[in-house]
Parts: C-alpha cells; sequence; structure tokens
C-alpha cells in the first residue's frame, strides 16, 4: 500500500516513485510483479493519471520496471538491494517502534539526518 | 383464455422462484453488505451512503425490470400482429433496461462534500483490480458461453429460415409428401412431394431483434462490469473490506442476472424450433392404390429421429428455463444481501447470534 500526504512538500508523482522503487529495492514488490495500471493508482490515490505516469516512466527509466503494451508494468527482477542497509533499516524500524516512536517522527529523524549530512549521524540513531 | 396463458405462466414463474429462495436452495455464501461496515464516524457514515445507494439502484432496477415485462405484455396485446415478436424479446430487452439502470446510476466513492478535508492523506493497494477478481468464477465464462450458443443458434436458425405469406422469416421450409396424384376412380397413383412449411420459427424475423438486444445486453454488461473495477476505492482503511463487499455485490448481481437473463432468452426460441420441429416431423402420406373416398384421409406418421430431435430441444428449453429461475433466485438473493437480508446467514456461519 502506498499513501500520499499532500502537506509533503514532496509533490506527488516523487511520492509514489520514491514509495515504489523503496517497495521493489526493499523485495516487497517480488520481480515480475504486476503494478496496478495508471487510472486505477491514480483514481484510488485521486490524483491525476499523469502524475502515476509519470513516477512510472521515471521508475522505468530507472530500470525498476518495464511496461509492455499487453503486460503492464512489471517489476523487473533482480533489483534487490544486496547490501547491508536493508537490514539496517530494518532494525532501525524495530528500534523505533520499541522506543515508541511513531513513523513520522522517525521520517522527520531521517529526513534531518540525511540534509545534515552528517557523519556519525545514523549511529547517533 | 388466451390472455390467461401469460398470466398462469407468470404466477407459476414467481411460486417457482420464491420455492427457491424460501427453502434455502441456493448456496448462502453471501456476505451482507451491512455487515462488512465496518469502521466509525465519517466512514461508517460514507459506508451507510453506499449500501443506500446500492439499495435505491437496486430497487429500481427491479421496478424497471417489472414494468418492462408488463409493457412487453401491453404491446403484445396491443400489436397481436406482430406474433409474440415483444415476448420473446422481452428477457434480453429487460436486461439491457437493469443493466441501463445500473449504469447511470453510480456508486459514490467520495465522503459528501465537506466531510473530507483536503489535506487528509489517501493510502491506495498495489493490487491491479480485474473484472475476473469480483464476482462468481463462472462471472465471465458462463454468460460468454451462453452469449455465444445463443449468437450461433440465431444465425443458423435466421439461415434456415422462409418467409410467411406476409414476407416476414419466420417460417420453416420443408420437403413433404402431403399431396397425392389420383385417378379418373380417386385412386392414388403416387404422392408428390412438395415444398410445406411451419412456424413460428426464430428465423430473421425473431432472430435479428433478439440477437441485436444480446449484443446491447452484452456490451453494457461488461461496460457495468468494468466501471465496478475501475471505480477508485474509498478512502478510509476500514473501509477497506466494505470496498471489497460492494464490489463483490456488483460483479454477483451483473454476472448472475446476465446470465439469467440469457437462459431466459433461450427458452422461446427453443421451445419454437421445437415445435416447428416437431410440425415437420409428421407425414401425411396416402398407400398408393388407396381409394380416396370423401372424409379418408392420409395415414399421419412421425420420423422418430425429428420427434427425439425436437423433444430434445424441448427438453433443453426446459433445462434452460430451470437454470435460469434458479440464477433468478440467485441474482435476487444478492440483491436482498444490501438490504440486510444476508445478515442472518453470515451470523449462522460465523456462530454468533444474528
Amino acid at each position: 500500500m502506498i499513501t500520499i500526504d499532500p502537506a509533503n512538500l514532496i509533490g506527488p508523482s516523487e511520492q509514489i516513485r520514491a514509495q515504489l522503487a523503496a517497495m521493489i529495492r526493499s523485495g516487497e514488490l517480488a520481480a515480475d510483479a504486476k503494478l496496478p495500471p495508471v487510472r486505477q493508482l491514480a483514481g484510488d490515490l485521486r490524483v491525476a493519471a499523469g502524475t502515476v505516469a509519470k513516477a512510472y516512466k521515471e521508475l522505468e527509466g530507472a530500470g525498476l520496471v518495464r511496461t509492455g503494451r499487453a503486460n503492464g508494468t512489471r517489476v523487473n527482477p533482480g533489483q534487490l538491494l544486496k547490501t547491508e542497509l536493508l537490514a539496517d533499516v530494518r532494525l532501525l524500524a524495530q528500534r523505533a517502534r520499541a522506543d515508541g516512536l511513531g513513523l513520522e517522527e522517525l521520517q522527520k529523524m531521517v529526513e534531518t539526518a540525511w540534509n545534515s549530512s552528517l557523519p556519525g549521524v545514523p549511529k547517533a540513531l | 383464455m388466451g390472455n390467461l396463458i401469460p398470466i398462469i405462466a407468470i404466477v407459476g414463474f414467481a411460486v417457482v422462484l420464491i420455492v427457491v429462495l424460501r427453502r434455502d436452495l441456493l448456496p448462502q455464501r453471501r456476505k451482507s453488505l451491512t455487515n462488512s461496515m465496518l469502521g466509525a464516524g465519517n466512514d461508517r457514515q460514507q459506508a451507510e451512503r453506499i449500501v443506500q445507494t446500492l439499495r435505491r439502484r437496486n430497487l429500481a432496477a427491479v421496478i424497471v425490470a417489472v414494468l418492462g415485462g408488463v409493457a412487453a405484455l401491453v404491446l403484445h396485446q396491443a400489436f397481436i400482429k406482430s406474433g409474440g415478436l415483444t415476448l420473446v424479446a422481452a428477457p434480453a430487452a429487460i436486461w439491457v433496461l437493469v443493466v441501463l439502470v445500473l449504469i447511470c446510476w453510480p456508486i459514490p466513492y467520495e465522503p459528501k462534500a465537506g466531510s473530507v478535508s483536503t489535506g487528509t492523506r489517501v493510502s491506495a493497494g498495489l493490487i491491479p483490480r480485474t473484472t475476473s477478481m469480483f464476482g462468481p468464477a463462472w462471472g465471465l465464462v458462463l454468460p460468454l458461453v451462453l452469449f455465444t450458443v445463443s449468437i450461433l443458434g440465431i444465425v443458423v436458425a435466421g439461415i434456415l429460415s422462409s418467409t410467411d405469406d406476409r414476407g416476414l422469416y419466420r417460417q420453416i421450409s420443408f420437403q413433404s409428401a402431403n399431396e397425392a396424384v389420383v385417378d379418373e376412380n380417386m385412386v392414388v397413383t403416387q404422392n408428390i412431394m412438395g415444398v410445406s412449411s411451419t412456424g413460428p420459427f426464430p428465423g430473421w424475423y425473431y432472430g435479428l431483434p433478439v440477437a441485436i438486444l444480446l449484443v446491447l445486453g452484452l456490451l453494457l454488461t461488461m461496460l457495468a462490469l468494468n466501471k465496478n473495477t475501475r471505480r477508485p476505492s474509498l478512502r478510509g482503511e476500514s473501509l477497506v473490506e466494505f470496498d471489497a463487499a460492494v464490489r463483490t455485490h456488483n460483479g454477483y448481481v451483473l454476472s448472475s442476472g446476465f446470465s439469467a437473463f440469457l437462459c431466459l432468452q433461450a427458452v422461446p426460441l427453443l421451445w419454437m424450433v421445437a415445435t416447428a420441429v416437431y410440425n415437420m416431423s409428421q407425414r401425411a402420406t396416402y398407400i398408393v392404390g388407396q381409394k380416396v373416398d370423401e372424409g379418408a384421409s392420409a395415414e399421419v406418421s412421425y420420423d422418430p429421429w425429428q420427434v427425439a430431435f425436437s423433444w430434445s430441444l424441448g427438453g433443453l428449453g426446459v433445462l434452460m428455463l430451470i437454470v435460469g429461475i434458479v440464477l433468478l433466485g440467485y441474482l435476487i438473493s444478492w440483491v436482498l444481501s444490501a438490504y440486510g437480508a444476508g445478515a442472518k446467514s453470515h451470523n449462522a456461519q460465523l456462530g454468533s447470534p444474528a
């Protein structure tokens, strides 16, 4: 499931792209899994079809998905992130839950850390 | 007396339908829409609004179907020379009207204006929705098979049909030996092969309007099923199950409804063919050497193969009528589930009090 937050400064297309990319990289969306048609996802998320189409196009440009005329949009195989980062992220999520943090708080913390780009910040988390 | 037959047929039809429904002869796997209404506040209000819409449109569809049936009877009485065309085409025409009501009365997917702020987060699942996901497993296969067979049958019957005295393609011609040559002593010297015709036969006169209505019915049903799939999902996370229940409800109503009316549409056509084939099977042949006195008649014999074929077609018509009634009962059960009628059986399945 993906979510669009209208209050987020990032545009809806980028929110869709980022969440789908994260799902593909983490293996939540398996190889060859079919993504919903552009119109379905756009209708469900209450955004224009062009917004979803743009996100799909960017994912296709990044090699994460492929679009065929009859087959729709499918996840390309071999996109699973094979670094320790995935395990670290899962651990981070577990620790945040254990500490009673909500998803939004954790996201803000990661965002702050990302923006400041200070070495050692992830360790502090 | 002639007017009594359709009334008796309709009453009998209604009695069988009521027995099918009251005796629980249909599988009770429906989940009541009212039982799927979880959540509270705005979500609950939206679910109730959707159920109310479903009830109203289903009721409107039933009223339109009944009015369509009455209109077919009235038109038949008004245009008696039409040879029962309005009655023959009634099932397909009624379904077209019903599905038009269902298409033109959309199910709301947004809460009432003002009850949701523009800044609300929106979520969406990533499973592609397809038409076959909502409705019975036979939801597309059965109506498509019935439709194809019906159209093929109509085309074959149309090709075989011949014109009547008004030039309408509602007869079938066949070779017969119903005439004989007699000599001056009125003794039969030979039988003459001639061309006879019998009817009513579902030729182009009946077949073409029915085929057009069936094609229209198929296109509209596919459009309605497509709209049911494409309709945006509901906003609230507590409405995910309810959203699927509404789509399933619609899928079952459309699939079972179209299948039921296809079966019922086949009944008059099959019975017309069966009657025509039975008439064709009769042979009134004179015996050569027989003296034709005043009042003498030819010996009537029946072609056993044609008799068997006509009875088979008649039996198939009865079978289609039974399947049609059962599917109609199935459709009504689904329609009633929007009124909370399915709550009892669902609760019984779960082992909780109703």
